[in-house]
């Protein structure tokens, strides 16, 4: 039972850092691509699917309520300010897309809240795994640190990281979505930002070296954990062959693939802990009563449908966007 | 439409919500208990209409109330013994200001909206609705009141159930966040009133935009076979009747040949 609502929570967060990160990082990239007309065409790209993807933060959030309680409690303990913030953001950025449409002098207020809160979410979710990474302080089952104890060089320094990511994974989801002026912009933006990602990974690497941090140890106790690297390298490769070749379709499963040997990584090198280093999947897990009870409901029936809609939205709304009669 | 299906949801509604009360008499005796203002137990016990309910003299002052009627809505019996609220040591009472006044005010929505919507069935029924100028402003007026009876039953459930999280298990002040200052959670409270006063903000003027450039598209779309110079043949006579101006020319048309 634990196993299976582990397997179910990986899943959904992985589904909800790769769906809701391409529609984060289309809403970064609006602050950097201008013109009305591209705007909306990029609005129209991801308008159909961004609500349905971030109901995945809510299976995740909901999967740690019900079947991880302790951990729930010590990140939204932890986290109080960055999640409040990252809310805040996701706020700003979903009213956009109705709220855009309807004027012409104030358009630049909600391109601003499309792109500052689509930053600030992303932001924001970066900061918490790196500070996350770097490990909370706690005694028994409470969260023992402040208010402001997930600030550090090494968080803040995370955040900016999976601004990049998301904002690649936009950029390659504009390639396939869009046409004419976006997509060779976003041609343009991926070299870019897949060098500031790379300059990003090995700035973390350095500094988790310098800093030695026990997951560090974790990896290098475990050799066997470098085949995610390795995939994620292979991945970055038919990524650039991609680019040059034009090819409008692959980069975005290539960034994906990127995405989930990240994931991976960091999903392995931190097992069996899920709050590093002190608490285990074991110990967060609620009692088995309560996992059988919402496996028979939630995870039986809800999850399956979810993917199941999911997979048909995506499908519905499959092929390149056009801006003409979008009313956004 | 709209008048109907509320005529019809509205008792549907009232009857869940004397169905969920029975629950919170059955469970959360202590929070009926302060909806009722009820301070000492009582065989029949009275309903309190209104009061203004004292937390430190522990009764109600100014307050009019209806014997047997409490018993009756409680316990659909004449004779039933009610809890009040001296049976709980003040520690483990709620507030009784805020879920009194929100309930009655909660409740008071409801019947206001049965009232409009059984009253406007009537009207449009006997096809006097657009006759009704009064009318036709309440119902307009009374767009906010769902709102106010959602937020106001939310504000009897949540104060109602103080001092608990977990009923009985878990207080309010062990469930906190250890750290979390009132300094803050002003911060969050604060930027979140903020940000819903900026979007509220925006939405109501643009609802208001909305509302004064009227409906876009015709009212009724003629089908293809109907012949153009008699569009409205196809409706039924009271669309025809409120679709044509004082010209007996169709005001839609007339709106288009003025534009």
């Amino acid at each position: 039972m634990v196993t299976f609502w582990v397997t179910i929570l990986a899943l959904s967060m992985l589904l909800y850092v790769l769906l809701d990160g391409f529609d984060l990082g289309v809403g970064i990239l609006f602050g950097v691509i201008g013109g009305d007309t591209e705007r909306r065409l990029m609005m129209g790209a991801v308008e159909p699917v961004w609500d349905g993807n971030e109901t995945w933060l809510v299976v995740t959030a909901v999967v740690l309520w019900g079947a991880f309680p302790i951990v729930y409690s010590i990140l939204l303990s932890a986290f109080y300010l960055p999640l409040f913030l990252m809310l805040a953001g996701l706020i700003l950025r979903g009213v956009t897309f109705e709220y855009r449409a309807k004027t012409q002098g104030l358009r630049w207020v909600w391109d601003a809240a499309f792109a500052g809160g689509s930053l600030v979410a992303a932001f924001m979710q970066g900061l918490t795994v790196g500070s996350l990474v770097e490990g909370l302080p706690v005694a028994g089952t409470l969260y023992t640190g402040g208010a402001f104890t997930w600030l550090s060089p090494f968080a803040l320094l995370c955040g900016v990281g999976l601004c990049i990511g998301y904002a690649l994974l936009g950029a390659c989801w504009l390639v396939k979505k869009c046409d004419g002026d976006v997509r060779e912009t976003a041609y343009r933006l991926i070299p870019l930002l897949s060098i500031a990602l790379l300059v990003f990974l090995i700035v973390v690497f350095v500094y988790a070296l310098a800093e030695n941090l026990q997951v560090m140890h974790r990896w290098l106790e475990r050799p066997i954990l470098f085949i995610f690297p390795i995939v994620g390298a292979l991945a970055s490769l038919v990524l650039a062959l991609n680019v040059i070749y034009r090819r409008d379709n692959t980069p975005f499963y290539m960034v994906a693939l990127i995405f989930s040997a990240a994931f991976g990584t960091l999903a392995i090198s931190f097992w069996p802990y899920m709050i590093p280093f002190s608490i285990t999947i074991e110990s967060a897990a609620a009692p088995h009563s309560s996992l059988a009870f919402m496996f028979w409901g939630a995870g039986l029936f809800v999850f399956p449908l979810m993917l199941g809609y999911t997979a048909i939205s995506y499908f519905v709304f499959h092929g390149k966007a056009k801006a003409e009669g979008a009313d956004y | 439409m709209g008048l109907y299906l509320a005529a019809i949801l509205m008792p549907i509604q009232l009857f869940f919500g004397h169905l969920n009360g029975d629950y919170v008499h059955d469970y959360q005796p202590a929070k009926f208990a302060a909806i009722e203002a009820r301070w000492d137990d009582e065989a029949p016990a009275s309903e309190v209409v209104l009061a203004w309910p004292d937390e430190t003299s522990e009764a109600n002052r100014y307050e009019i109330k209806i014997p047997v009627l409490g018993s009756l809505i409680a316990s659909m019996s004449f004779t039933s013994k009610e809890i009040g609220l001296a049976n709980f040591p003040p520690r483990d009472r709620p507030p009784v200001l805020i879920p009194f006044f929100a309930f009655r005010i909660m409740v008071g929505c409801g019947l206001l909206m049965m009232a409009l919507a059984w009253f406007g069935s009537y009207l449009s029924f006997k096809n006097r609705l657009e006759q009704n100028r009064p009318l036709l402003w309440c119902l307009f007026l009374s767009f906010p009141l769902p709102w106010i009876a959602i937020l106001t039953g939310w504000f009897t459930a949540e104060v109602g159930r103080q001092p608990w999280t977990v009923y009985g298990v878990l207080r309010t002040a062990d469930a906190m966040t250890p750290f979390l200052t009132t300094y803050e959670a002003s911060i969050s409270l604060v930027v979140f009133c903020c940000l819903y006063s900026f979007i509220f903000g925006f939405g109501v003027f643009y609802i208001h935009q909305l509302l004064r450039a009227g409906p876009v598209e015709r009212l009724v779309n003629p089908p293809v076979a109907a012949t153009p110079n008699r569009p409205l043949s196809v409706v039924d006579e009271h669309a025809h009747a409120a679709l044509h101006g004082p010209t007996g020319r169709p005001v839609l048309l007339q709106a288009q040949a003025g534009e």
